[in-house]
């Protein structure tokens, strides 16, 4: 079942008259597990991939346990090896050809929603480590992992505030305006999905059916590359945006508060600016899982060596996150762009605080001439990165294949 | 014993080393706009020094609701003393 569908909508719409309306609040998380448990039902194949999903997050909440009473981070490490390494097998990711026999990818196991679950569990694992989440029982647990609104695609919400609202749940919307407001944004994500990212979704195919079928017979092709790259792009902001519209607005009717996930993307005036207005909840995660633990321990350790840290962070960080958004190796690429990007601006702000003091480079940041081009370059790299995102590598080959053939056509006077 | 008061003139100190500029002046109000180059990195150079300082420690999701929207040095100095009263305060 997906949630645009009818019959989602229709058990939404129903459910938000008659959620409330329960009596306790164990009979409302009855419901809401209820909900969860059916929605995942329509996705999980067969009953060893429920067997899996189990063990992968009963594990989870028993490291849990042990970290909150025993804090280790060599503990913690040993497990999050292991999780990663079944991660890893179980999304059937190219590298497992390399060093293991490839009858290992032929698994009829598929959990939907498993790489937003690896997010959370490890959130959720160093959170406990830290002190920061004092109780979890495997059932609150489960359900926050599960829940139905997060469970396909994010946003990536924190156990914290799931657990604020699973211990009550209330109504978030108060009066008859916010309840309006919540349905506008559900119909006007379903109209993006539907409508608008299914419709840039086939005019990028045909330029990128022209691009590769006509074999170079087509004349401009690094326009056409150009037209598919926005095409692309406009896709999957109106697809994942109008996704997230509908899981939030969804969500606010009956579940508990999520976080937002867009906010105006194309203004990021650079790469990090950009990872805090698209997917911000997993821009946040990278900065607070990834990048934080990474730069603190390395300036802990050779405090001079700052910007090398900042630098070899970023890389760290987004080349993760890169490969974490697919099995192949264009993935790898697209979070190399990235680090890269992340990294050209930091050494790009430290040279003009080298050279003009922090007043300068304040100066810089609020020029309004400087924010419309850094918008401009940021907007363009993000999309030229899409390129490894939106195809594999033989697929990226063949075409860069037909416009280099195209370039050297016209250079030899064809 | 060490109170919001003293944590802000120690916090001040360590501003001012950090970014290396001693025109800083802390309030409680104070917030990340209103220091000059306060990005995430520094945010993080800066949470170095004050655990050194302190000798505490911050989790991650501490460091990152720091610099959260609407906090301001007032909410750190506050943790900060939270942190001093609380011996468990030092995990990893």
């Amino acid at each position: 079942m997906n949630p645009y569908s009818l019959e989602y909508l229709v058990a939404l719409f129903v459910s938000a008259g008659l959620f409330f309306r329960l009596p306790s609040p164990g009979a409302r998380r009855a419901a809401l597990a209820a909900g969860s448990f059916g929605f995942l039902y329509t996705y999980l194949p067969n009953p060893l991939s429920w067997a899996v999903l189990a063990g992968f997050l009963g594990s989870g909440h028993a490291m849990g346990r042990l970290l909150r009473s025993r804090p280790s981070r060599l503990a913690l490490g040993a497990y999050l090896a292991v999780l990663v390494g079944v991660f890893v097998v179980l999304k059937k990711y190219e590298i497992v050809k390399l060093v293991a026999p490839e009858r290992l990818l032929e698994t009829p196991i598929a959990i939907v929603g498993l790489s937003y679950m690896l997010f959370r569990q490890i959130h959720f694992l160093v959170d406990s480590m830290q002190g920061q989440i004092e109780r979890a029982s495997l059932w609150d647990y489960t359900n926050y992992q599960i829940n139905l609104f997060t469970l396909l695609a994010g946003p990536i919400q924190r156990f914290q505030d799931f657990q604020d609202y699973w211990d009550r749940p209330r109504p978030l919307l108060t009066d008859r305006h916010e309840i309006l407001r919540a349905y506008r944004r559900l119909f006007l994500g379903v109209l993006k999905v539907v409508v608008a990212s299914e419709f840039l979704r086939t005019l990028g195919n045909r330029f990128h059916d022209r691009l590769t079928e006509s074999a170079g017979a087509v004349s401009h092709p690094g326009l056409f590359l150009a037209a598919y790259l926005y095409s692309f792009l406009m896709y999957l902001y109106f697809n994942f945006s109008g996704y997230c519209d509908v899981a939030i607005a969804g969500s606010s009717l009956v579940g508990p508060r999520l976080p937002e996930n867009f906010d105006r993307p194309f203004l990021a005036r650079n790469i990090l600016d950009y990872w805090s207005r698209w997917h911000i909840t997993l821009g946040h995660w990278i900065r607070d899982y990834l990048f934080l633990p990474f730069y603190k321990t390395s300036v802990e350790r050779w405090p001079s060596h700052g910007k090398a840290a900042a630098v070899a962070g970023y890389f760290v960080a987004f080349t993760l996150a890169g490969v974490w958004h697919g099995s192949t190796w264009n993935f790898l690429v697209y979070g190399l762009l990235h680090g890269a990007g992340a990294s050209a601006n930091k050494l790009w702000e430290s040279a003009i605080v080298h050279r003009y003091g922090r007043k300068g480079l304040k100066t810089y940041l609020q020029s309004p001439t400087a924010r419309r081009l850094a918008t401009i370059v940021t907007f363009h790299y993000a999309c030229f990165s899409l390129l490894f995102f939106a195809l594999d590598l033989n697929q990226i080959q063949a075409i860069l294949g037909v416009i280099l053939g195209s370039a050297g056509r016209s250079y030899r006077g064809y | 014993m060490t109170t919001t008061t003293t944590i802000l003139a120690e916090l001040q100190d360590i501003f001012r080393q950090v970014f290396d500029d001693d025109a800083i002046e802390l309030a409680d109000s104070t917030t990340a706009d209103d220091v000059d180059g306060w990005d995430s990195m520094m945010h993080i150079n800066l949470i170095i020094a004050i655990e050194k300082r302190f000798r505490v420690k911050f989790a991650a999701a501490e460091i990152a609701s720091l610099k959260a929207d609407g906090q301001n040095v007032g909410g750190l100095a506050r943790m900060v003393e939270r942190k001093l009263g609380d011996p468990k305060a030092t995990r990893p």
